[in-house]
């Protein structure tokens, strides 16, 4: 894949248990070791601190930003991208109501890339569908495969598909990411 | 070389004033009310030149605070407060005049105890000269140890070491207004005006801060931020935002602020130094995403040493914020993180569940309903039994339509709750 481009756009999308929070906090765990800071734009509340400090994210170097509503969503990726500095800037609008999350304007997006593109900032924005359309650098399709069970749950792999990288095109840098393929409790 | 400067009768604010200008010139300032200052001006030749020079600046910079002061320079402490107190305008002694240069003066220039001055007229002293041609075992003899110290002071000879001016500045501004304010807005520019003069003061002395109090008449809100600011603009703007998240109520009528003044902060950037915000910028954005999601929704998570499920709290964020044990170590050095990543509902969401054999079988809950392809459990956990706050909980991971979700039975509720789904 390449890595994550800084200075643009990468969308995870996916259906519940498609491995897209998996992803998100592994690119968070990355980012925080080597002491970045980071940034967490949390739509619907779901974040789990306890899962992300078992997979290595340093909490004290992220930033969790708790919306309930679109709007607040989008202001606060607003702010944050215009505040810069950030290593990494999610944006989880997974739980959010399928229809608000389709009525963000295309322009939206082409304005947080057009704020982080001269930045080594990576914007990841996660949805349970795509939306980020042309202005996302990179789109990732994520999918489950199969489950492992023991007493609970033990783990389940997942597929990522590359459904846009526009790697052709001369980006300034890319992120290396390392995704689990199997997740074990 | 000592400079002293000296003015009759001054006023608290003339001292405050002195101490300023004395503050100017020298680190070492001696503060000696009512009227005078002295401080150490050795070194100083090869910034500004002769002693003369330098008295004539340290003249100048007095007339430029409003004092119209006397100046004197003595290879001693003493030797100089008595040349100011007693001759006007400028005076500088060279090292070994001092006796001949105080002859003239009166003993009241000793600044000594009424009674030993009364004692002094009653004998015929009139001047220095004449209290210097005293012996000094019979000046002992009669007015004690203050007595050799005076006697001392009279033949220009004093070796006292300066005993240097610790106090406190205090970093305060005040408006009182003719009319009540009752909105924000026009607070902004008399709290920018405010700021701009504390900032300064505090540049002046190379401070900053990091804690403004804002006195709003009876109603107080104290800013604290991680690391020292001087920036006029940004202390505005945090004020202000706190102000709109936290209306005062009433009008303003009077406005106080004060500046706990800290030492700068220094930092030395390199090509290799991790991304992150600027502090200065940090605090500004975070003021500004509390505005807009709240207070409690902003800041790092930090979990609660306990088993209680979901135990965290949300802490103030700062990038300065860092692990020690983890620096110079790259994400491949750290242990080999697992991780089952778990998307919570909050609050967890009632769920209808059917058993067979004391499994679940079919689960309805907030859209999502169907039977159950696997379930795997219980997993019995309980806690603070001894607190209202107890739990006590039997967990199911389960898979649902394709997607993983975890479950429990609140044992005290006698209920089925969705916790969260697997992502």
């Amino acid at each position: 894949m390449g890595g994550l481009p800084r200075g643009g756009i990468t969308e995870l999308f996916g259906p519940p248990s498609s491995g897209c929070t998996s992803a998100m906090i592994s690119i968070l765990a990355e980012a925080t070791a080597r002491d970045e800071v980071c940034a967490l734009i949390d739509g619907n509340d779901a974040f789990d601190p306890k899962s992300a400090a078992a997979a290595g994210v340093e909490l004290n170097r992220l930033l969790w930003i708790r919306c309930r509503k679109l709007e607040h969503v989008l202001k606060t990726t607003d702010l944050l991208l215009q505040g810069g500095g950030f290593g990494r800037v999610v944006m989880d609008l997974t739980d959010l109501p399928a229809s608000n999350v389709r009525s963000i304007p295309l322009v939206s997006w082409f304005r947080f890339q057009r704020t982080i593109e001269k930045t080594p900032t990576v914007l990841v924005v996660m949805s349970s569908e795509n939306i980020v359309k042309s202005a996302a650098a990179l789109v990732l399709r994520m999918e489950k495969q199969d489950a492992q069970w023991s007493t609970l749950l033990n783990g389940f792999n997942f597929n990522i598909e590359i459904v846009r990288s526009r790697k052709s095109r001369p980006l300034k840098s890319y992120v290396r990411v390392h995704l689990h393929s199997e997740c074990v409790q | 070389m000592f400079a002293c400067i000296y003015i009759p009768n001054a006023s608290n604010d003339a001292q405050a004033a002195l101490l300023d200008c004395a503050g100017a010139f020298s680190p070492r300032v001696e503060n000696m009310p009512p009227g005078a200052v002295v401080f150490d001006v050795e070194g100083l030749e090869r910034l500004f030149g002769s002693y003369s020079e330098i008295a004539s600046k340290i003249a100048e910079a007095a007339c430029a605070r409003g004092l119209e002061a006397n100046v004197a320079l003595a290879s001693n402490i003493d030797a100089a407060v008595c040349a100011a107190r007693g001759f006007g305008g400028i005076t500088v002694l060279n090292h070994g005049t001092e006796a001949n240069r105080l002859s003239d003066l009166p003993p009241a220039v000793l600044s000594a105890s009424p009674e030993i001055l009364e004692t002094l007229e009653r004998w015929g002293i009139r001047t220095l000269g004449a209290f210097a041609k005293l012996p000094a075992v019979d000046v002992s003899a009669r007015f004690g140890q203050e007595g050799i110290e005076l006697h001392k002071r009279a033949r220009g000879v004093g070796s006292r070491p300066l005993v240097p001016h610790v106090d406190r500045v205090r970093f305060v501004d005040v408006v009182e207004l003719d009319y009540e304010i009752v909105t924000i807005e026009p607070l902004t520019f008399i709290l920018s005006r405010m700021l701009d003069g504390i900032c300064t003061r505090l540049r002046s002395r190379n401070f900053a801060t990091h804690e403004v109090h804002l006195s709003l008449g009876t109603y107080i809100r104290v800013l604290n931020l991680p690391l020292p600011v001087r920036n006029p603009k940004l202390l505005t703007r945090l004020l202000i935002l706190d102000l709109e998240a936290h209306p005062p109520g009433v009008g303003i009528r009077r406005i106080e602020i004060e500046a706990i003044p800290a030492k700068p902060r220094v930092v030395q950037n390199g090509l290799f130094v991790p991304l992150s915000p600027e502090p200065e910028k940090l605090e500004l954005t975070l003021a500004r995403l509390k505005a807009v999601v709240g207070e409690e929704n902003v800041g790092a998570a930090e979990i609660q040493d306990t088993h209680r499920p979901d135990g965290f709290r949300v802490s103030k964020f700062s990038s300065t914020n860092k692990d020690i044990s983890k620096l110079d170590k790259s994400w491949q050095d750290l242990p080999n993180f697992k991780l089952l990543a778990l998307r919570r509902f909050r609050p967890p969401l009632e769920a209808t569940v059917q058993l067979r054999n004391s499994t679940p079988i079919w689960i309805a809950f907030h859209g999502v309903h169907g039977p159950i392809a696997t379930a795997r459990g219980p997993w019995r956990t309980s806690g603070d039994w001894w607190r209202p706050t107890m739990w006590d909980r039997e967990e199911w991971d389960i898979e649902v339509l394709d997607a993983l979700y975890r479950i429990y039975f609140d044992v005290h509720m006698d209920r089925w709750y969705a916790e969260g789904v697997f992502d």
